[in-house]
């Protein structure tokens, strides 16, 4: 299910919002750590970043995924930034809703408004 | 990880492993009829029972491997993991939805392999677990 060695996300600057867009279907242990790593140095040392998570192409992810979010979620609320999960999918929602983070995170779904626009 | 022996069980070391088992499930699933939300469900559920086995039952310790199992009928997947660590109680595992941990990073993997399958039994040792999914009706 998880593959290695595919191109794990990509990176655009919309203003001083930071668009990345994760390009694997499955976040997990084989590929987690790797994003996690990305997308730490891409808000180290920024004061309020301001980060547009597309996870519109994930299906799936693990509870070590979760984990990393949350913490990606504290690292830049710590610095007075933004975080916003955007085109979350049904079957990531679902993961999502059933763990109550979605009362932690901010979140965008296909179709609705569009938070931290540029 | 090691291809199956005759009574179907393989063993896993890593994380790593953990892909193939869940794509030879997947595959008897599919050939067996089942619906994606089931195959969905099976996966994400194993897949937190492997992890939890590897890294918390096992502590990561190489030297040590997870023992898995499993069986795709019409009507019902059972799978079975054990890891070689001194088990846990869980009953004792916070629940992670309560305000007090939404923000810790880890304890999600059991809530998940409840909420999708159909039931989830450990061991008394608790280093052993089993899964069952039944299949959806249409």
């Amino acid at each position: 299910m998880l593959h290695r060695n595919a191109p794990l996300l990509q990176v655009a600057q919309a203003g001083e919002v930071t668009l990345v867009t994760i390009t694997v279907a499955e976040l997990g242990e084989t590929n987690v750590h790797a994003v996690a790593a990305e997308l730490s140095r891409l808000v180290g040392g920024r004061t309020r970043p301001r980060l547009r998570l597309d996870l519109g192409q994930v299906r799936y992810l693990t509870s070590t995924a979760l984990g990393q979010l949350v913490a990606l979620h504290k690292r830049v609320r710590a610095t007075g930034g933004e975080l916003v999960l955007a085109n979350v999918t049904d079957p990531v929602y679902e993961i999502i809703r059933l763990t109550c983070l979605h009362e932690v995170f901010d979140i965008s779904r296909p179709g609705s408004a569009t938070p931290l626009a540029s | 990880m090691t291809a199956p022996d005759s009574q179907g069980v393989r063993w896993l070391q890593s994380t790593a492993d953990a892909p193939r088992i869940l794509q030879a499930v997947a595959g008897e699933m599919a050939a067996a009829g089942y619906i994606e939300d089931d195959v969905f469900a099976v996966c994400l559920g194993l897949n937190e029972a492997l992890l939890n086995g590897i890294q918390h039952g096992n502590r990561g310790d190489p030297a040590k491997r997870v023992r898995v199992s499993y069986h795709v009928n019409a009507e019902r997947v059972l799978a079975e993991v054990d890891d070689e660590g001194p088990g846990f109680n869980p009953a004792t595992v916070p629940d992670p939805r309560a305000p007090e941990n939404l923000e810790r990073l880890g304890g999600r993997g059991l809530l998940l392999m409840r909420a999708y399958l159909t039931w989830v039994r450990y061991n008394a040792q608790g280093n052993g677990v089993t899964l069952c999914k039944c299949r959806s009706v249409p």
